[in-house]
């Protein structure tokens, strides 16, 4: 046995408890020291008999934090990283986490979330097993720059016995590696899908092989979707994981694996969830897991508080969703969501990163982000709160939203007393990660104001 | 009055196609789309603004290639006045080279700038300067540098200029007005945009949203001029 490496391990333990004990997180920090003592130290980590890593652009704490719940829902010890940092070095923590001081694997599994820029270096040291590619969609400009400078980052993963989960309906990701062994997921063609792609970004416009424009089968969000070229016949990959049907009011989907159909609970009936979801199960059925252990497995879990949280006061729903700021795509898609819904709704936007104001004021991704899902009949007032108030509603207005319709104040808590009650059927608060805290206060906030109001 | 936008199916990076849906607002035009394969409108007919902007660094090689047989045709618009406004990496097309490592991706040779890639490194800047006048606010996220002989359209205040330490940033030759800075440039800037409707002859046409633009825009000047980091 290396004997730096289980110095670094002695460190890291060390660290982890004792932050443990000051009421830290120790996410980052016992990683750190491991990987700055032992360079190697991931590799000479015992691994489970199963490592998982989760990467992408959207969906990857979602589907690793649900990996790691139906797992131990399907009775396996699990080691995840879902406390914090998805870095080599909080990797090297959870990693920690899954052995006894000795290196024994204490877990029959690990759940690694890897951001797509560290996958390179984490996939192969961990060995994995089994690597979900979400998918590559544009994200932050001053990190990610857009999706061919990430897909061309995450080609370099070097990790050829892997099997690969990937989406079939997003073509940055699902081209990637073409030497490793994979298995696609997709949801098929479903009533409402077009075949123009709807909204303002599509990074994936013409035909991977000769260049000419795609045409879309069906297209759900972005250049998510099934294409076709006319031109060479390339085509969208085919799913060994296809969801025919969606039943969001009886929370239930067909999935079609083979000649097989399966019924299974639908944690939510949000398409990108629904992505989540189909990759999860991809996973343990590959794994070994009987469909009646994921069915049981699914059925008792319910999906990440963060996310989405919802209350009802006095006949007004109300809900609050995380939606990602710094990035159009997942909050165009919230948007979506919310004026799919029906009855007459207002929308807060709290989406600004806490830190905006000092140092990273780029708006460019509310011009890529389609508030013009906005401007509809049934959302009948909307709050743009935050440091950014006046660029959103600067947007809002470009978007076509009548003035009447917005309020603009930087507090959102001073904004939400400007609520119009009457007739509101739901609210909606959005809110940044960065500020979920916040987003608790608030919506204690809109329950006092509908309570007084009602 | 003509406005052309180059590749807008490649060039939608980074909230800049923000600029042609403002300009819409404010300036009824002519608005044309050139997709790759299409021949571009101006070869043609006159127009009176081409509008070009951020792109992935492959789809600069496809538009240096695309727009190769126009080269002299825009050669010929360029001398005569014709106004371009090219956001972000987009000016880098119309330069002599493109420096890639020791590869060196010959642009269109129209504007003498040559632009050096710094990947994977991404130089990331909040940006306030100054225009005739008036103070220019945005920022800049990118891959590359540059080095030219031609004026700068801004003079720098703070942030990061055509390359680290310099006390300009982007260029302007004639009618064309080239920036490194990207996203929605004319929402944010309405002195900038009033001027360049007024150059362009559209002296009646309104800032779209002008009060709330303003106001926007003040915000973030006082929050530039202050200690911000950039």
């Amino acid at each position: 046995m290396n004997l730096r490496f289980l110095f670094a391990m002695a460190v890291c333990k060390c660290v982890y408890h004792g932050m443990r004990l000051l009421g830290r997180q120790a996410s980052y920090l016992p990683g750190w020291f491991a990987v700055k003592l032992c360079p190697d130290y991931l590799r000479h980590i015992r691994k489970a008999e199963t490592v998982i890593c989760v990467t992408g652009t959207d969906g990857k704490t979602t589907t690793a934090n649900l990996l790691s719940d139906l797992l131990t829902s399907a009775g396996r010890k699990v080691a995840n990283n879902r406390i914090g940092s998805n870095t080599e070095f909080g990797i090297a923590t959870a990693m920690t986490c899954s052995v006894a001081l000795t290196n024994r694997c204490r877990v029959d599994a690990v759940v690694l979330e890897v951001d797509e820029h560290y996958a390179r270096i984490v996939c192969p040291k961990v060995r994995s097993d089994y690597i979900v590619l979400t998918n590559v969609l544009r994200d932050s400009l001053q990190r990610n720059a857009h999706p061919e400078y990430v897909a061309g980052k995450l080609a370099q993963i070097d990790c050829p016995k892997a099997k690969l989960i990937l989406n079939a309906d997003e073509l940055c990701s699902s081209l990637l590696l073409p030497e490793n062994p994979r298995v696609y997921y997709a949801i098929a063609r479903q009533e409402g899908d077009g075949v123009t792609p709807p909204n303002r970004v599509n990074d994936c416009p013409d035909c991977p092989r000769c260049g000419a424009p795609l045409r879309y089968d069906y297209v759900r969000y972005a250049h998510v979707g099934h294409v076709h070229c006319e031109k060479c016949g390339f085509a969208s990959p085919a799913a060994d994981w296809l969801a025919t049907e969606l039943d969001p009011e009886n929370h239930r989907l067909t999935l079609r694996h083979g000649e097989e159909e399966y019924t299974l609970p639908m944690l939510h009936d949000s398409v990108f969830n629904i992505y989540n979801e189909l990759a999860a199960v991809a996973v343990l059925s590959e794994m070994g897991l009987s469909m009646a252990d994921i069915r049981t497995a699914l059925e008792a879990t319910p999906l990440t508080k963060t996310r989405l949280n919802q209350l009802r006061v006095k006949g007004v729903t109300v809900v609050s969703m995380m939606a990602k700021s710094n990035n159009s795509l997942p909050v165009s898609m919230v948007f979506d969501y919310i004026r799919k819904k029906p009855g007459k709704k207002a929308v807060i936007l709290a989406l600004d990163d806490l830190d905006e104001s000092k140092s990273s004021e780029r708006i460019g991704w509310i011009y890529d982000t389609d508030y013009e899902f906005l401007n509809d009949e049934n959302i009948v007032q909307i709050l743009a709160t935050g440091v950014r108030c006046w660029d959103h509603q600067v947007r809002l207005l470009l978007a076509g939203v009548p003035r009447e319709k917005l309020v603009c104040m930087q507090d959102e808590l001073a904004a939400i007393e400007q609520l119009r009650c009457k007739d509101l059927e739901s609210v909606y608060l959005l809110h940044d990660m960065s500020s979920y805290s916040r987003s608790v206060t608030a919506l204690e906030k809109i329950r006092k104001v509908l309570e007084g109001a009602l | 009055m003509t406005i052309e936008f180059l590749y807008p199916e490649l060039c939608n990076l980074y909230g800049d196609r923000g600029n042609m849906d403002y300009l819409r607002r404010c300036l009824p035009a002519d608005y044309r789309g050139t997709h790759m394969g299409d021949e571009p409108w101006f070869v043609q007919h006159e127009v009176d603004l081409i509008y070009m902007c951020s792109m992935t660094e492959r789809s600069q090689e496809r538009i240096i290639q695309a727009l190769t047989p126009y080269r002299e045709r825009l050669k010929e618009l360029m001398d005569r006045g014709t106004h371009f406004l090219l956001t972000g990496n987009a000016m880098e097309v119309f330069g002599k080279t493109i420096q890639d490592g020791e590869k060196a991706i010959p642009g269109l040779g129209l504007l003498d700038l040559t632009a050096r890639r710094i990947l994977p490194r991404r130089a990331n800047s909040l940006f306030l300067g100054g225009f005739e006048g008036m103070k220019i606010v945005g920022y800049t996220s990118r891959f590359s540098h540059m080095e030219s002989s031609l004026p700068p359209l801004f003079r720098v205040e703070k942030g990061l200029g055509r390359s680290e330490g310099a006390a300009v940033e982007g260029i302007r030759s004639g009618g064309v007005l080239g920036t490194y800075l990207l996203g929605p440039l004319l929402v944010l800037n309405p002195d900038f945009t009033r001027w360049l409707l007024d150059d362009l002859g559209a002296k009646d046409a309104s800032l779209a949203f002008e009060k709330e633009a303003r106001q926007a825009y003040q915000v973030r000047l006082e929050q530039f001029q202050g200690n911000i980091e950039v």
